[in-house]
């Protein structure tokens, strides 16, 4: 072989797998966690600090720390979930509710609502949310079934979503008292605040294998860059690849929604934010997008928290007020890139 | 030291793609694979690549290609589909690292051995000045030479290229015919689907005719690509000479 000669004139390979990403992305995650530990609130107001010494300790660890976490687990897994998916479809408008995980999830929750069974133990309403993101990834298979296409899979995912949204209503138009129904839509507003450990620990059992499968997926999402039948030549089969990224998702979104209602988004935004400086490879985002997602959440969660007296925002609104226009402005900077 | 194909079948739904196919293709040579429009060039070498279902059996060096584990066979053949798709806009030499996921690790980082590897496919296919441009900023020629290069890379004995010269001008089919003769000499089996029958007679050691399903046509570029077979499987009547002692084969004008 002339490799030689080749090597000789230089490596050809860059950008280069680099650290840099990490030294900016953990110190800022780090940073959101200090403040999301340090800055409360009550119905008077944010409060800075852990307040009187007599209370210091149940503050932080029953109220912060499981408020911090939940922020740190739903928004790595939104964000992480956000860069898979758009590596799978292979394309940057993809977020991880498309394929009906968040809205089964939402249902399950409402339904819980619905039947009064919220009230009798906190943790029946993830339970049911949880339920309804899996019911929505059943459904999604036995529509689309194991070697589907993806436009296939897409359409059953609009599906899904349509049915849920459907469903929903019903409950809503139903409910058994304007009360309930008020419950209802705050909560699917998405929200972090009154959470305890109890929902920390309910959700991160099920992110994690959903974390798992999603990284087992990651090299083939790289292969996938070439097309399927490319990526199938190189040793990575399209249909696990394409359902790697679809359970981890359904399984991890899925709690998280199951947990703090509906995040928008995050999911959508967080690669995006980090493309034009980490690269496009789907394999090298997916880490970065998971802390960058976790911080953005956080600071999200702060930010709230920092609001003057009265009603609190809640996060759904948030990142959803901040989402939307940045969604708004990729798929009008993607519309003039085609027209070009 | 030959890719085997028996009796292979390709079909979608209720109709036939390729209908019980039989060759012996041997290390070292440049097998054009021609035929006119639908006749089934394409799927029989998917089914090669393993990427359609097919009836029949295809062996490497007598081991039944679908019994290898998906890396072995990734390591064994190569395969350059048609289109041209880059669905991300990563630099040329990020593609063609892409080519050497099959020999990498879970975890396992491009090394040096890779690097030169990389280096050289870039370098045969006349990419090396685009290395560090983004894809979706070269042109379609350019594009379709790293994309070669992507293949190249995965440095397999057996490489499948599906109409690797459609979108080039004359000087960088005559350079990408090159490549391809250059790596059959180096004892690789290159089977390419080609449409120019002008190309294949003057770069293939050897040409498949494909007609309709079946081999019509299998043996000496010269030989298959006759001005007869010309007339009646594309139905055309084609110049036929000889320049400084290779074949020229021109599709002259259509036969009613």
């Amino acid at each position: 072989m002339s490799g030689a000669s080749a090597a000789a004139a230089g490596p050809v390979l860059e950008p280069r797998f680099s650290y840099a990403p990490f030294a900016l992305l953990v110190p800022l995650l780090i940073g959101a966690c200090a403040l999301s530990l340090l800055i409360g609130r009550t119905s008077s107001g944010p409060t800075i600090g852990f307040g009187d010494a007599a209370i210091a300790g149940p503050v932080l660890m029953e109220i912060r720390l499981p408020r911090t976490l939940l922020a740190l687990l739903v928004g790595g897994t939104l964000g992480l979930s956000g860069a898979a998916l758009q590596g799978l479809l292979r394309n940057p408008l993809a977020e991880p509710g498309l394929l009906g995980a968040s809205s089964g999830a939402a249902l399950g929750a409402v339904l819980v609502f619905y039947f009064g069974l919220a009230a009798a133990d906190s943790v029946v309403l993830p339970l049911g949310g949880v339920a309804g993101s899996m019911a929505a990834l059943g459904l999604l298979y036995s529509l689309a079934g194991r070697r589907a296409d993806l436009v296939t899979i897409v359409l059953a995912g609009i599906a899904i979503n349509a049915l849920a949204a459907a469903l929903t209503s019903l409950a809503l138009n139903f409910a058994p008292s304007p009360y309930a129904a008020l419950e209802i839509l705050f909560w699917m507003l998405g929200s972090l605040a009154d959470r305890s450990s109890v929902h920390v620990l309910l959700a991160a059992p099920l992110m994690l294998p959903g974390w798992v499968l999603i990284l087992a997926a990651a090299r083939g999402l790289d292969a996938l860059t070439l097309g399927e039948d490319t990526a199938a030549s190189l040793g990575f089969a399209p249909e696990r690849t394409q359902w790697l990224v679809i359970g981890g998702t359904a399984l991890s979104v899925g709690a998280a929604v199951a947990v703090t209602g509906v995040v928008g988004f995050v999911g959508l935004v967080v690669p995006h934010m980090l493309r034009p400086w980490i690269g496009h490879h789907p394999r090298r985002l997916l880490a970065p997008c998971f802390i960058a997602g976790a911080a953005l959440t956080l600071y999200a969660d702060v930010a709230i928290r920092l609001m003057p007296p009265g009603p609190e925002l809640k996060l759904g609104v948030v990142t959803a007020l901040i989402g939307a226009p940045f969604f708004l402005h990729l798929i009008l900077r993607h519309g003039r890139e085609h027209a070009a | 030291m030959s890719l085997r194909l028996e009796e292979v079948g390709v079909r979608y739904g209720r109709r036939s793609a390729v209908t019980a196919t039989s060759l012996d293709l041997p290390a070292g040579a440049l097998v054009g694979l021609v035929g006119p429009n639908g006749a089934g060039k394409s799927s029989l070498l998917k089914a090669v690549a393993g990427l359609v279902p097919h009836a029949g059996a295809i062996t490497w060096r007598s081991a039944p290609l679908e019994r290898m584990d998906r890396l072995e066979r990734a390591r064994t053949i190569a395969y350059l589909p048609q289109s041209a798709d880059v669905h991300w806009p990563l630099t040329a030499a990020e593609v063609v690292a892409l080519g050497r996921m099959p020999h990498l690790g879970f975890g396992e980082r491009p090394g040096a051995r890779d690097e030169e590897a990389i280096a050289w496919a870039l370098e045969r296919c006349a990419a090396r000045p685009l290395a560090t441009r983004r894809v979706d900023q070269l042109s379609g020629g350019e594009r379709a030479r790293v994309l070669l290069a992507r293949a190249l890379a995965v440095e397999t004995p057996v490489l499948l290229v599906d109409e690797p010269i459609q979108s080039l001008d004359p000087r960088h089919q005559l350079n990408i015919m090159r490549v391809l003769r250059d790596s059959a000499e180096r004892g690789v089996l290159v089977v390419a689907v080609l449409h120019d029958v002008a190309l294949a007679a003057r770069f293939c050691t050897r040409v498949v005719l494909l007609a309709e399903g079946r081999v019509v046509g299998d043996g000496a570029p010269e030989d298959v690509l006759s001005a007869d077979a010309l007339a009646r499987w594309y139905r055309v009547e084609p110049y036929v000479a000889r320049h400084l002692g290779e074949p020229v084969v021109l599709p002259w004008r259509q036969i009613d």
